[in-house]
């Protein structure tokens, strides 16, 4: 059974978006800190170091970093590598300027939401399937319910590696 | 001018200063003053390069006077400082994009140094952060950290949302910066500056314990420092910044909500914490960051001057062409190119691909530079006040 979570936010920019969260408590810099060709995270002091926010829902506190973030942002979407949709507690002038030209400039659509009613760095977590509407600033969280794990007895003579 | 009554350019401006206006709660738009623009290829990408060609194609134009940041190379050497071509070439269909707007065709990040002095009180729209913490704090004019897309359309449109450091409620000191040390050298302003940046991100420090005669590049670097450690809009320094005649004049009348000292300890762990290595052999001394004075220059010389850089090291220093040309009408330029040293124009270490050397070492007395380079251009950095570059420089090793 999937459990569904609705939250109300602020859209900051508008459009629809489904997809898979990455989430991060650390705040994070663009200018720099992606490899706007395969949105993969390069700025080795990043918890999320190597991982990809290619085709997810980026969910983190805020930007921080150089003022030409925007344009690092602009650049990733633009090579349709970026996120498909950003949650943030507070979005700062460099994030929503580069969603804004993106729609301007280049037709792409990526919904940013941001003063949720309940912090999403507690409620949503990686691999949530989430639902993002910007021109409401709705956000919708799906989490699959885990089966519990269940301890096999192993069968006599083998030996249990911990991993 | 939304709807295209001013052209389809400044309908774009519009469009994009509004929407940011009504995230960010802006009651009204305000006229700016003046501009400063960012043109640096290495972070605009193609991406910048539409924009800014889209803008300038449309018919846009700089509607207040317009200075722009470094480039991604230096603009006449280019070639000798290895940059590839087809990189060259992007970035010189960004220049054209900006000359057909109407910039000032500046290329620095001190364009308070060359002819764009926005009076106290006025509202600006500046971008490249460094820059953006000298006007708000020094001269005490107006502008948030303007990101790229903003500042041009600031510019074309010739105002700006007012919300964030435009609002005189907004410019109130938050924190305490008590620097005890005592006779302070250069270097000590950037690790000043790179102190409370990494404690205090984006709130405004209040410092006292500065001395009577600091000076501008020392305020320079100080702010620098603080904006790219941490996201700093402005500082107060009392005694010494506009709006701060007194530490109550600072905290508008309030109170601080935190404190730090800063000590002779404070600043030498601070030192050894920005060096990545603390020594070495050494491929690139990189000074000029934000971008050399002609006073920086021409302590330089004196430093350089009968010395021999080692045949192993590069000795880069990073000015205008204003500064530049002022020097080659001294003995400055002659004495610092005599020593081995090369002047480089109109770009720095940050923006331009200096990867094309395979540097694995550099050396600088700029915390910007010793924060920005290892990721930046994956090298080793060792940072140390001026007279111990210039040392290490000539002997090719700390």
């Amino acid at each position: 059974m999937a459990k569904r979570v609705i939250v109300r936010g602020r859209g900051i920019s508008s459009g629809l978006a489904k997809g898979t969260a990455i989430v991060t408590k650390q705040p994070f810099m663009f200018a720099h800190g992606i490899d706007v060709v395969t949105g993969t995270i390069i700025d080795e002091r990043h918890e999320l170091y190597g991982k990809s926010i290619a085709g997810k829902v980026f969910v983190f506190p805020h930007g921080k970093g150089s003022t030409t973030g925007s344009a690092w942002i602009l650049e990733n979407l633009r090579r349709r590598h970026g996120p498909i949709a950003i949650i943030n507690l507070n979005a700062e002038p460099i994030i929503a300027a580069g969603a804004i030209m993106a729609r301007i400039f280049f037709g792409i659509e990526v919904p940013i939401v941001d003063r949720l009613e309940k912090n999403p760095l507690e409620i949503i977590e990686t691999g949530d399937h989430v639902d993002v509407n910007g021109n409401t600033g709705t956000v919708e969280i799906v989490k699959e319910s885990r089966k519990p794990f269940r301890r096999r007895t192993p069968p006599i003579g083998t030996s249990v590696h911990s991993t | 001018m939304l709807d295209g009554d001013q052209g389809k350019a400044a309908s774009l401006a519009m469009c994009i200063l509004t929407k940011i206006g009504e995230i960010y709660d802006a009651d009204k738009m305000v006229e700016i003053g003046s501009a400063h623009v960012l043109g640096h290829f290495g972070s605009l990408h193609d991406a910048g390069i539409h924009v800014l060609e889209k803008f300038a194609g449309s018919n846009g134009r700089y509607k207040v006077p317009t200075t722009v940041d470094p480039a991604s190379m230096d603009l006449e050497m280019w070639r000798e400082f290895k940059t590839p071509e087809a990189y060259a070439e992007k970035q010189l269909r960004l220049c054209r994009a900006h000359l057909r707007m109407g910039v000032i065709p500046t290329w620095s990040c001190t364009p308070y140094l060359h002819g764009n002095l926005p009076r106290y009180g006025e509202h600006i729209s500046w971008a490249e952060s460094s820059a953006v913490v000298f006007a708000n704090s020094v001269i005490g004019s107006r502008t948030n950290r303007e990101t790229v897309g903003l500042e041009v359309a600031a510019s074309i449109a010739g105002r700006t949302p007012e919300f964030g450091v435009h609002l005189e409620e907004n410019r109130r000191g938050d924190i305490l910066v008590e620097v005890k040390a005592t006779n302070l050298c250069d270097i000590d302003y950037n690790t000043v500056g790179y102190l409370v940046g990494k404690t205090f991100g984006n709130r405004i420090p209040v410092l006292t314990g500065l001395p009577q005669n600091t000076g501008i590049d020392q305020l320079k670097c100080m702010g620098a420092a603080m904006a790219c450690s941490g996201a700093v809009a402005m500082y107060h320094a009392v005694g010494i910044t506009p709006e701060a005649t007194t530490l109550d004049h600072a905290f508008q009348g309030d109170h601080y909500s935190d404190r730090i000292e800063i000590g002779r300890t404070e600043l030498k762990n601070a030192e050894e914490e920005i060096s990545t290595v603390s020594g070495g052999k050494i491929d690139l001394v990189a000074v000029g960051c934000p971008h050399c004075s002609f006073d920086e220059m021409r302590k330089l010389a004196l430093l350089l001057e009968n010395r021999k850089i080692h045949r192993s090291v590069e000795f880069w220093i990073y000015t205008s062409k204003q500064v530049e040309s002022l020097a080659r009408k001294t003995c400055y330029a002659d004495i610092i190119e005599s020593s081995g040293a090369k002047i480089s124009t109109q770009t720095c270490a940050v923006v331009s691909p200096i990867n094309t050397w395979g540097f694995e070492s550099v050396m600088t007395n700029a915390a910007k530079f010793a924060i920005v380079l290892p990721s930046e251009h994956k090298v080793k950095v060792i940072y140390k006040k001026i007279e111990e570059c210039v040392e290490a420089a000539v002997k090719g090793k700390v």
